[in-house]
């Protein structure tokens, strides 16, 4: 309000001129006289220049920018409703050189204190005898992982480290929760900042604030130096795409060049660690463990655990430093400990702590507890240990104010057991931030997520972090649910400019590779559906676009719809149950829809969404152009099964524009991917679904001999859905015929559309495919081909044609029952060489104590 | 006393496990009544990797990793142990329970970290209103600790039957307090988490016990079993073993393997296997007194 009576304020919008803060709490841009604090101004002065319809191109290019990068896509959840998950604020929080200062200071004492911490607790355990930590918070601690105790530690435990930080009221900084186990969406600061300065470099140069890609080179030199060879090979082990970290993991793994593995990748052989490949293991020097600790080896930690390989513990007692962080670093972010910090400070470090902890009580200890339940319903109730993930995930807090007297009774029953696993915290006041809207700023409450990582024994804070909405209404840090993320600026007093931002690292001595080696077999496998998948969709997409344009009774070919009706059954008679159509009016454009709406096993929603979600699990190996035309589907309200085409021409237009896109989406594929194995299984996939779906189609529309003019229906609908009626037409200059055609879609291996091609392709990337050295068909699916690929060769297409006076084809349906049945099998054989690798899932076994039953 | 005792474990697998990784707790530990005099581990197929080592609660284990295909596995544990008997304990002599768990309670000055590891509850020692209830009885105001132990060692005696159909490996405590049975394992995590609901440490012993045959006839080959009983510690006194599936205080025919907060810590054999479709395992164990003549 002051700014516009002293009218700075511009009238065409500036909306810092209307922003005011809310009430007397603290607020990062304004000071308390209601002026803009001196580091904002650059920033502020600069955006004040934009007219709102640039603030809002510039909020809808950071929108799309987040989309096409797929920041935080909830793979799993819906995938159609989950459109705009993450969601990054056009106003960054910037901190000035000063408060900087203070708070670098404040995290790498943290991660100083906690390291001692660590050392100590999973060594002499002096901390617990001496009663500066209870014993009851440490032992009590499912976090608390015995068996990493007393194993010499190379490089300390703590390697990355983050702290949440928030203010009160007054502006006094203090840590909210602290975070040990994971690199806790570092990824995510990273990639926030690079879609934010995409969008607001101008912004970003005049604010002078700092580059991340110093801390982040830093951080990759210290990882290559702790994995102790040049050459190293080190893998971010991350629990997997049903994450919600995962994006963060993927990036970082793609940032660094390091490998995305999961645990079943992994193999511990005499205690070395090594990754499952197609060619067989190859060892990993360095572990960055993105995992829980308690489930990172189900022999020795938790048993039901299976993010990491069993016998990962072991491996580590030999070599200590082949994780960061070490397991067992999660004991640290217990909040119990927060009370205790100020002395641990003190005792340990011999220093005051310089940010505390945001007040709490445990309630392991019996005078806090009394106290705490003595005015329960003014406290909120929170776990000690809730995990990390993905910054903003929703956490537990228990309100007892908003208890029923039953449920109070029952919190204070577990708190009078269980007191230990619990803290309590008072209502408190929380800064704000201005938040960008279309209509102007508003006030709103935060959390800053700070990292730091040690780097040739000394803790290093990353200059930037991440910032997410918090919901303080109740007076308790909660995050906002459908809150934004926002980037955080650390504005410098010296000169910025010389410092150079790279996306990609530089190596001293880089070394020259080629793909193709080390694939893993769940990459594999999941190239192989990718391929199949695709394909898939194509092969609906085609068979609907047949179909829907036979439906204008003005046309000739609207006769015959038996036709259609049998060919649009194929994949609709794989969903047992959707087959309850009859063959009446209508029924093609029911099936139609079923196909294209419906939610069946072959209906093209659930095809593209298998699409989307095997793109999802290999995102680190599709390019971001491959991977932004698939997103396509999930971006249009067509392709969800949401929204019902109006009309025939809007329906066939869509169909138009999916097949454009899945042949851009091959067509790159063809043209960007490296010819490794990767690429050998997506078109394996890829030939083999085309194969079988051609093969049926032809078995449902020509088994028995029809009408002449049937019969020509059904040759121009098949060789239209084949996508081959050119070919057909520049050869014969009659209309179709059945032994012509079957030897164009069935026999022709030139025609990169007839079975003939799609299994001597097969045949061909088996030869070029590892584990098989052995001379010519031996294994199992190598025969299979054979043994198909012959009989499609032998052929003679005019035998296959003669109808018996039944008027069934029984030379045709003797060959076609044989393709049809067999393709299938050839992908389940595929699936037991290359994918599983012997091996069934990883299992614990018991036998108990006392005599057995 | 002497004691000889071999223990063999086979699994037999209908499909061939690739790689096997398995963590055994089956040398004995030595204590101040207990010698080890010889403890030898056969396996077979053999493994690749073994590391010998002393976990956390000080007991010896061992981490064998078997790499090739295999369909069974042989794990034969052999040992020659000398049991001493305790001396007589007066269990009203030890300290009031209240007194013990005050003792022991967060905001000390110091703690026995020994001790302190067995006071909060586990994954099989889980506590619950209903195991409080239970317990409560046991524990009026001013009752020495070990006749707390005691009693309750002899009301699971009594009030439990013995039925080793009854319970599994998963079965927790809880169930135990409603059905009344279950086995050795069973009894023991309940008087563990009865002593730790009042604040009391209480450990898990697993072990060995020499059995008799029936009057008359002749002892069976393999017919013993792993056994497991509970260890409660009282100031001055010490750590004091109670067998509630007994009703005794061990003397000398208990053969300690190993201490933990309970049977996952301390498990005999397990294993985290890759392949073997569906299993099954033979178990023998036969406790034979050696050189008992010439005493």
């Amino acid at each position: 309000m002051t700014t516009m009576i002293e009218g700075i304020g511009t009238p065409s919008g500036d909306p810092f001129a209307d922003y005011a803060a809310d009430g007397p709490r603290f607020d990062e841009m304004l000071d308390p006289q209601g002026k803009v604090r001196a580091h904002w101004k650059p920033f502020t002065e600069r955006f004040a220049e934009f007219n709102p319809a640039e603030q809002t191109a510039r909020y809808d290019k950071l929108r799309r920018l987040v989309r096409e990068n797929g920041i935080a896509q909830e793979l799993f959840a819906e995938v159609h409703t989950a459109d705009e998950p993450w969601k990054i604020d056009l106003i960054p929080l910037i901190l000035s050189p000063a408060e900087w200062r203070h708070l670098e200071k404040a995290v790498i004492q943290r991660a100083r204190l906690y390291s001692h911490i660590l050392n100590d607790t999973y060594g002499d355990q002096t901390l617990l005898r001496t009663g500066q930590i209870p014993p009851q918070l440490t032992l009590g601690d499912p976090a608390f992982l015995r068996p990493m105790s007393g194993a010499p530690q190379g490089r300390g435990r703590l390697n990355f480290f983050a702290a949440d930080f928030t203010r009160d009221a007054a502006g006094n900084w203090r840590i909210l929760d602290n975070h040990a186990e994971t690199v806790a969406g570092a990824g995510f600061a990273l990639a926030n900042r690079i879609v934010h300065s995409h969008v607001s470099s101008d912004l970003f140069r005049d604010s002078r604030a700092l580059r991340l890609a110093p801390y982040f080179n830093a951080m990759h030199g210290e990882l290559l130096t702790r994995a102790g060879r040049d050459d190293a090979t080190i893998a971010l082990l991350t629990p997997g795409a049903h994450h919600e970290d995962y994006f963060g993991h993927a990036y970082l793994a793609r940032y660094f060049s390091f490998l995305l593995v999961e645990g079943g990748d992994l193999r511990v052989v005499s205690n070395r660690i090594y990754m499952k490949t197609l060619e067989g293991l190859r060892p990993i020097d360095l572990i960055m463990r993105c995992v829980a600790g308690a489930q990172s080896d189900p022999l020795q930690l938790d048993p039901g655990g299976y993010l990491g390989p069993a016998g990962f513990v072991q491996a580590l007692r030999v070599n200590p430093d082949l994780a960061v962080n070490a397991i067992g670093t999660a004991v640290i972010e217990n909040r119990g400990l927060g009370p205790l910090l100020p002395a641990l400070c003190r005792d340990v470090l011999g220093e005051e702590l310089e940010i505390p902890d945001h007040t709490r009580w445990w309630l392991g200890d019996p005078g806090s507890r009394q106290h705490v339940l003595a005015g329960l319903e003014n406290f909120a109730i929170r776990r000690v240990q809730e995990g990390t993930g993905r910054p903003g995930r929703p956490q537990t807090v228990l309100m007892p104010s908003q208890m029923s007297a039953a449920e109070l009774d029952r919190l204070r029953q577990e708190i009078e057991i269980h007191g230990y696993c619990y803290v309590a915290e008072e209502k408190s006041e929380f800064a704000t931030l201005p938040s960008w809207t279309p209509e102007g700023l508003r006030p709103q409450g935060y959390i800053m997520r700070l990292y730091a990582t040690e780097v040739d024994g000394e803790y290093r804070v990353m200059p930037g972090g991440i910032a997410l909405d918090l919901d303080t209404r109740q007076g308790y840090a909660l995050y906002e649910p459908e809150g934004r993320s926002r980037d955080v600026w650390v504005a410098s007093d010296a000169d910025v400019t010389q410092q150079v931002s790279r996306l990609r690292l530089s190596l001293d001595s880089p070394k020259i590779s080629r793909g193709g080696t080390g694939l893993r077999s769940r990459i594999a496998d999941n190239l192989f559906w990718l391929g199949r998948y695709a394909e898939r969709a194509d092969w609906i997409m085609r068979l609907l676009r047949g179909a829907l344009s036979r439906l204008d009774p003005d046309l000739a070919v609207y006769q015959h719809r038996d036709v259609v009706i049998r060919a649009l059954d194929v994949p609709l008679a794989k969903d047992e149950g959707v087959l309850a159509l009859q063959p009446q009016n209508a029924a093609i454009e029911r099936r139609a829809r079923s196909l294209l709406s419906g939610r069946g096993r072959y209906g093209l929603v659930r095809t593209l969404d298998n699409v989307h979600n095997v793109a999802s699990l290999i995102r680190d190996r599709l390019s971001v152009e491959l991977w932004r035309t698939l997103q396509t589907f999930q971006t249009s309200p067509v392709w969800s099964g949401e929204a019902e085409p109006e009309s025939l021409s809007e329906a066939l237009e869509g169909l138009d524009q999916g097949i454009a896109t899945l042949a851009a989406f091959n067509g790159m594929a063809a043209e960007n991917m490296t010819r490794n194995y990767g690429w050998t299984f997506m078109e394996i996939g890829r030939r083999l679904e085309r194969a079988i779906n051609l093969s049926e189609l032809l078995e449902a529309l020509f088994s028995n001999a029809e009408g002449e003019a049937a019969e020509a229906a059904g040759l121009t609908f098949a060789l239209e859905v084949a996508d081959s009626i050119l070919t057909y037409r520049s050869r014969y200059l009659f209309a179709p015929v059945l032994p012509l055609v079957l030897d164009l879609l069935l026999v022709d291996e030139t025609n990169p559309r007839s079975v003939a091609f799609q299994l001597h392709a097969i045949s061909q990337h088996f030869d070029g495919l590892p584990l098989s050295p052995q001379p010519a068909p031996q294994s199992e699916e190598r025969k299979m081909i054979l043994d198909l690929l012959t009989r499609v060769r032998l052929a003679d297409v005019h035998e296959l044609s003669k109808a018996g006076p039944d008027k069934s084809r029984d030379k045709f349906k003797a060959l076609f029952t044989h393709i049809v049945s067999d393709l299938p099998q050839l992908s389940e054989a595929i699936t037991r060489r290359y994918f599983n690798l012997t091996e069934d899932e990883m299992k614990r076994i018991y036998p108990r104590v006392g005599p057995r039953p | 006393m002497i004691f000889e005792v071999s223990h063999k474990t086979v699994y037999h697998y209908t499909a061939p496990v690739a790689q096997a990784h398995h963590l055994v707790h089956l040398a004995p530990r030595p204590h101040p009544r207990q010698r080890v005099v010889r403890h030898t581990l056969l396996v077979e197929p053999v493994p690749a990797s073994r590391s010998d080592f002393t976990d956390y609660f000080g007991n010896p284990a061992s981490t064998l990793s078997i790499e090739s295909n295999h369909t069974e596995l042989l794990i034969h544990s052999r040992c020659v142990v000398d049991v001493v008997a305790p001396k007589p304990i007066d269990v009203k002599a030890s300290e009031p329970w209240d007194r013990v768990a005050a003792s022991l309670a967060p905001a000390r000055k110091s703690y026995d970290i020994e001790v302190a590891q067995y006071l909060m509850p586990s994954h099989h020692t889980t506590i619950t209103p209903r195991l409080i209830a239970f317990a409560e009885p046991f524990f009026p105001p001013g009752r020495p600790i070990l006749e707390c132990a005691r009693d309750l060692t002899n009301a699971i005696y009594t009030g439990f039957a013995y039925d080793n159909a009854a319970t599994d490996i998963a079965t927790t405590i809880e169930e135990v307090l409603s059905i009344r049975r279950g086995v050795c394992q069973d009894f023991a995590h309940l008087l563990i988490g009865a002593m730790r609901a009042y604040g009391l440490p209480a450990r898990y012993v697993s072990g060995y016990l020499l059995t008799y045959p029936a009057p008359g006839k002749e002892k069976l080959v393999g017919a013993d079993a792993s056994h497991a009983w509970v260890s409660v510690w009282a100031p001055q006194i010490g750590w004091v073993d109670f067998d509630p599936t007994n009703n005794l205080i061990p003397r000398d025919e208990h053969i300690t393997i190993a201490y933990g907060r309970d049977f996952q810590d301390v498990s005999p054999v397990t294993g985290v296997l890759l392949g073997g479709g569906k299993h099954k395992i033979d178990v023998a164990v036969d406790v034979t007194p050696a050189l008992t003549a010439a005493r």
